[in-house]
């Protein structure tokens, strides 16, 4: 039996990816079963999906911990905790166009994906490009020898009306997937040390925090934040409107508070000032 | 969305095949609360009664009133369907009471998850296992075929036993995971399932109003309630002959109380209910000395046929979802009150709750702990140590 590992952001299709995946493996005469994170998907959250694929009937019935295959679907680089849970001689697949810099107890592979979805227009209702299915292509060609043929059904099957487009994708993401090899330069992923758990101190009697919610840093699910520019006037009307209440005004300035700005942009929408507000991408 | 029923081999989860299963059993009458703890199953009925004047899906304002809902209409005489989970079927307690002892042949399906407090979405099975005196028959299932397959027969035992039957399937483990199944054709299932005629003086009949569950004298309430105990436990022979039935018909192997893996003359015994019987089928592959028995019928609970397969073992751990404040475990409490003469070792372990894993590792540790241990019965439950 094979464990995968599918991580990103919630919104990049990577549950559905999932999907479309375990019904390829199906189509092949595999026995699959595919789950999503136990918790409440949000969008830009990090968000996890699992796969397991086997000759035979499988039954195991918990969480998959350590995987043989890891699949970034973001196209930023897996975090270190994502790396750890990789088994050793394992494989790594990246949404990635130049070489990932780093070496490692596992192979690495990589396919354009974000650059295949903007090609054939899969963009999110943000614009960005979803790169999921071009990643499916991708695994197809490292794990499913003839396999593109049984993805393709299962593109079709799943997406409906978007399914042209994405077939299309899935065609690129096989062809154009690549292996990388070692070179002199590559750094080491310390994975085993990354991994290491830091443990409380025994569970509470009381399920009470020691926080009010503010201890949520919602801030940290934002794909993109607002930067203020020398523009501003610190009018206040993004305060206004900002439905977080992350933005204020401090000594004649705009202040945001990242750790709780989801980075929706109607500050950007609602400023009264030219180049006073842009949003930039953040690094996931 | 999905208007057409899928047919063959197909990749869907519980979730999804439990609306199918209840499509093609040809309910008439589905009662829901769209709203959180509910389950995909109900949305997914929704999309598939578009268009079908003959099917009532009735959206009500609370899990309470949805098997409100339910009650009436099959006491109209129509068969139905309801989904909950967790909170949700806590908050119907009451009306699981009313429907079996006005012998209402439901079929609900519950997917387990944990119960507040504090706030949990993931599985355990403190949920349904807390209605386990409510006169239900309980089936609890291990994949998401099992739990298509468990409904189609549910139709059949309740509508036979008039008794309303709860399928349940853990959630995430099952619910939210995508499998390979098998579904039957429309005619199969036609042939399997027979058109409902409930007794007509038990029907709801405008034309005849009379009074249903008035007060009677307390010794014909005592005759009521010996009644409904006796038909749950006149059920354990027909959900033997529903199971077989299906197996033949449908040319697939139907567990009808218990499910058995592994060496039956080991001297060493494990039993589980739910998903944990599944995982626990790895052990059996390096312990030749090992019986998996995983509980599918709960209630009526299959007490001579556990005694039966359980009399030559020396080393028994019972392995439990749900907890079991001030005793053992549900499971625990059944299995360990059987006479069991050979029993040298016997254990209840509770782990898994509000979704934590219980794998082979936590299970060879179970095992270990009962072949260390001196004690033939159990005083307490050993609550799985966090790592194990």
């Amino acid at each position: 039996m094979k464990e995968m590992l599918l991580v990103g952001r919630g919104g990049e299709g990577v549950v559905l990816a999932s999907q479309i995946l375990a019904e390829t493996f199906a189509r092949a005469g595999f026995f699959v079963q595919s789950f999503p994170e136990f918790t409440a998907e949000r969008r830009g959250a990090p968000i996890s999906a699992s796969l397991r694929w086997d000759e035979s009937p499988i039954h195991r019935r918990y969480k998959v911990r350590d995987c043989d295959v890891l699949v970034v679907v973001s196209s930023s680089p897996p975090s270190p905790q994502a790396l750890a849970k990789l088994r050793p001689g394992g494989l790594v697949l990246l949404n990635r166009e130049t070489r990932f810099p780093h070496t490692g107890p596992f192979d690495i592979a990589r396919v354009p994906a974000a650059r295949i979805a903007q090609r054939h227009g899969i963009l999110s209702s943000e614009g960005r490009p979803m790169g999921n299915v071009a990643v499916l292509g991708a695994c197809v060609s490292l794990l499913i020898p003839d396999g593109l043929a049984f993805l393709e059904q299962a593109v079709a099957s799943r997406m409906g009306a978007k399914a042209g487009a994405n077939v299309a994708a899935a065609r690129d993401g096989h062809e154009r997937c690549t292996k990388q090899h070692a070179a002199a330069g590559d750094t080491p992923v310390e994975a085993a040390s990354l991994a290491q758990v830091v443990r409380s101190s025994g569970t509470p009697v009381f399920a009470v925090s020691t926080t009010d919610s503010r201890g949520n840093h919602t801030g940290t699910w934002s794909l993109d934040r607002p930067l203020i520019a020398v523009e501003c006037t610190a009018c206040g009307v993004c305060a206004l409107f900002c439905p977080e209440g992350a933005m204020t005004k401090s000594d004649g300035a705009m202040v945001i508070d990242y750790l709780y700005c989801k980075g929706c942009g109607i500050c950007e929408v609602v400023c009264p000032v030219r180049n006073a507000i842009a949003m930039e991408e953040v690094p996931a | 969305m999905i208007q057409t029923l899928p047919r063959g081999r197909v990749v869907m989860t519980a979730n999804e095949a439990a609306a199918c299963a209840v499509m093609l059993a040809r309910v008439q009458a589905i009662g829901c609360y769209p709203i959180t703890p509910q389950t995909l199953i109900v949305e997914r009925l929704a999309d598939l009664v578009v268009g079908r004047d003959d099917i009532e899906y009735a959206n009500l304002e609370s899990e309470h009133s949805m098997f409100g809902y339910v009650i009436a209409a099959a006491r109209a005489g129509v068969r139905t369907f309801t989904a909950t989970s967790s909170q949700g079927l806590l908050y119907a307690h009451e009306q699981l009471h009313r429907a079996s002892r006005e012998r209402v042949p439901l079929v609900v399906v519950n997917v387990n998850r944990a119960v507040f407090a504090p706030w949990s979405i993931e599985p355990d099975l403190s949920d349904s296992m807390s209605q386990r005196d409510t006169g239900w028959i309980q089936l609890y299932c291990s994949s998401a075929q099992e739990v298509l397959d468990s409904i189609l027969c549910a139709y059949r035992i309740a509508e036979t036993a008039m008794l309303p039957v709860l399928v349940c399937a853990e959630g995430f483990l099952l619910s939210h995971t995508s499998e390979v199944l098998e579904i039957p054709d429309q005619d199969a299932v036609d042939a399997f399932i027979p058109a409902l005629h409930p007794p007509q003086e038990w029907l709801l009949d405008p034309s005849n109003p009379r009074v249903f569950s008035a007060l009677p004298e307390p010794k014909d309430y005592f005759a009521f309630q010996r009644d409904v105990a006796e038909a749950l436990d006149d059920a354990r022979g027909l959900i033997e002959t529903v199971a077989s039935e299906f197996t033949t018909h449908f040319q697939r192997e139907k567990v009808a109380a218990l499910e058995l893996v592994g060496n039956p003359e080991a001297d060493t015994a494990l039993v589980a209910i739910g998903t944990i019987g599944d995982s626990a089928q790895e052990l059996v592959a390096d312990d030749d000395n090992l019986l998996v028995v995983r509980v599918h019928t709960y209630r009526p609970f299959p007490a001579a046929e556990l005694a039966s397969v359980l009399a030559g073992v020396s080393y028994l751990s019972v392995v439990d979802r749900a907890p079991g404040f001030g005793s053992l475990g549900p499971l625990g409490n059944d299995v360990l009150s059987l006479d069991l003469k050979r029993v040298k070792a016997a254990a209840n372990f509770i782990g898994g709750l509000g979704g934590a894993d219980v794998t082979p590792a936590t299970l060879r540790w179970a095992l270990q702990h009962t072949r260390s241990s001196t004690q033939s019965g159990g005083v307490a439950p050993v609550y799985v140590p966090e790592g194990v």
